[in-house]
């Protein structure tokens, strides 16, 4: 071996052991990422190194070529453990006589696929467990909350929003009503109490104040409009 | 909410059939849907029994039979019920609220297990 600083292919640098080369030559490609510039650095190893380094050199990068890939592989199986991959599921689902054909997340619930995924905002989000009626909306002309409704459940039924009640321009009689008997202060449960209240009157729960409210107890309004919400009903009923 | 893969069938049998460990059946989601949004519970799947179960009440020679998958709605509007069982009716308009009465199925609601207290702390 000829060591000599005379050639310029050997400069200095390189005139340490073979270990140290090759930790250098390591840290080299592991550090920098682009083709290129690796590329550059295994040739001016190969150029300075004996055939002994250069069985060990190309040894050590094929070791490398195929580290990455395991520890990509075990990445993968370390996320899914702790990050399970999302599921989603084709839906088709009719919501105020409109067919939507979406692909959901399978976790979706029919409030957020009408919030998120379909800007069908009218609907809203309050306690999103099932306690506050604010997300009711009609399936199959029937009020269900559709918080605690997946939307893969949803599929091929019909919903109605409050989007779908008005007829164009012209509002429907509780919205109406609402209106007029000042059934809303802040007007953040009003779509979850308007879709009750149409079917409180289509269900007949409608005699007595005591029977409108027992059947309006799904809907909770912290502002207090209820005396409003329970006329708004008995002005309906009545016509 | 951990990630699930969702699938109905058709009948009991076959819900059964598929069923694994880490596997849940939903009929209302008014239970499970909310545990899960809370993490209590962490199905892998969920399989939709839905289509699977009776949901018809019918007057049988011993009394009266209840399909799994009626809803608590229909137990306090049905003839049958309110003429030979009234109590029934009135214990199931005692609980819950009209939307969740549409959702959830009589099955369930005798054998849920409802967030109670003990899964918060």
């Amino acid at each position: 071996m000829n060591y000599s600083p005379a050639n310029p292919l050997r400069p200095h640098f390189f005139v340490v052991s073979r270990f140290k080369q090759l930790l250098v030559i390591f840290i080299v490609s592991k550090t920098l990422s682009k083709d290129l510039s690796k590329g550059l650095y295994v040739i001016s190893a190969y150029m300075t190194s004996s055939r002994r380094s250069f069985i060990k050199i190309s040894g050590a990068l094929a070791a490398l070529a195929a580290l990455p890939k395991s520890v990509k592989a075990l990445y993968q199986d370390v996320k899914n453990f702790f990050v399970p991959p999302k599921q989603t599921i084709p839906l088709t689902i009719n919501i105020n006589k409109t067919p939507y054909r979406v692909t959901a997340d399978t976790r979706t619930t029919l409030l957020d696929l009408l919030r998120e995924e379909l800007q069908l905002t009218g609907t809203k989000k309050g306690c999103d467990h099932g306690q506050c009626g604010a997300c009711t909306v009609h399936i199959n002309g029937e009020r269900v909350l559709s918080c605690l409704t997946l939307s893969a459940q949803a599929a091929g039924k019909e919903v109605t929003t409050i989007e779908g009640l008005a007829n164009g321009d012209k509002l429907h009689p509780m919205q109406q009503a609402f209106i007029e008997c000042d059934g809303f202060q802040c007007g953040y449960c009003t779509p979850g109490q308007i879709m009750s209240a149409v079917a409180c009157v289509k269900e007949g729960h409608t005699k007595s104040v005591a029977e409108i409210k027992e059947f309006m107890s799904g809907n909770l309004c912290r502002c207090g409009a209820y005396n409003g919400i329970v006329e708004s009903i008995q002005k309906v009923a009545a016509v | 909410m951990r990630p699930f893969s969702f699938t109905k069938t058709e009948n009991a049998a076959k819900a059964v059939a598929a069923k694994k460990e880490l596997t849940q059946f939903v009929a209302g989601g008014t239970n499970l849907v909310d545990l899960m949004k809370k993490h209590i519970a962490q199905p892998e799947a969920l399989i939709d029994v839905t289509g699977s179960l009776s949901d018809k009440i019918e007057t049988t020679a011993n009394g009266i039979r209840i399909g799994a998958m009626v809803r608590n709605t229909l137990l306090t509007t049905d003839n049958q019920i309110l003429s030979k069982y009234p109590l029934v009716a009135k214990a199931v308009l005692a609980g819950a609220s009209p939307q969740i009465r549409n959702m959830a199925s009589t099955g369930v609601t005798c054998c849920n297990a409802p967030a109670a207290l003990i899964f918060m702390i």
